[in-house]
């Protein structure tokens, strides 16, 4: 179950006529799934500038976490900014959360890389966060990169 | 510059930044900056909103008793 949380259940049999009657009925795997929901977002922007100068890139990251497991849970929040998949800002923070606790943040990570050749580049904002509930998103851009 | 890997790792003073929380705790953070080859390098990274805003919203609800059972392990570091 993802981002779905169960609010009410109950279970019931009925029937009877003349030829006979409904006595009894149940689930038999009747253990109701309580798992945490959690929502992410990660965004990021078209730049550009000139070959071996500092080149300064913004990601922004919005994520929400509920605890509804009714046990304590560690949820794992991973932010990644990458410029060309490979030079990368990466911010992980731990987060204890007990039974109906919740967190949400907003944030902007920033990294600085630069370029020997002129070109376009990937550039990639990530939000990602595991623990019982796990959301993921990427938000894509372009490095231009001229002489 | 080939094979270049520039790691910084950073243990935060302050964790969190923007956040809102009830009965949530932040028990670790890292952040690293990484990544270099031929074509270019990673310089720096941060996030730029690190205003510890969580310790002090935390912390006033802690003393109006709407967060029991609870401590924020950041606030000591």
């Amino acid at each position: 179950m993802s981002h779905a949380t169960v609010l009410k259940h109950r279970s019931w049999v009925d029937g009877k006529n003349f030829k006979g009657t409904a006595l009894t009925g149940y689930l038999e795997n009747k253990s109701i799934p309580l798992s945490s929901s959690s929502t992410v977002k990660a965004r990021t922007y078209d730049v550009s500038g000139l070959i071996n100068k500092n080149i300064q890139t913004r990601g922004t990251h919005s994520y929400f976490v509920k605890n509804t497991s009714g046990t304590n849970q560690v949820y794992v929040v991973d932010l990644k900014l990458c410029a060309n998949l490979t030079y990368c800002f990466h911010d992980q923070t731990h987060i204890r959360v007990t039974n109906m606790g919740y967190f949400s943040n907003n944030s902007t990570s920033s990294l600085t890389s630069s370029f020997v050749y002129a070109g376009d580049y990937h550039l990639e904002a990530t939000t990602h966060i595991s623990g019982d509930t796990s959301s993921t998103n990427v938000g894509r851009a372009t490095i231009y990169i001229r002489r | 510059m080939k094979n270049l890997l520039l790691t910084i790792l950073l243990v935060s003073a302050s964790s969190s930044y923007a956040m809102e929380a009830h009965n949530a705790t932040i028990i670790g953070h890292t952040s690293t900056v990484s990544g270099g080859d031929d074509k270019g390098r990673a310089i720096e990274g941060h996030i730029e909103n690190r205003e510890n805003n969580f310790i002090v919203k935390f912390f006033k609800k802690y003393t109006e008793k709407q967060v029991t059972k609870s401590k924020c392990e950041c606030a000591k570091r």
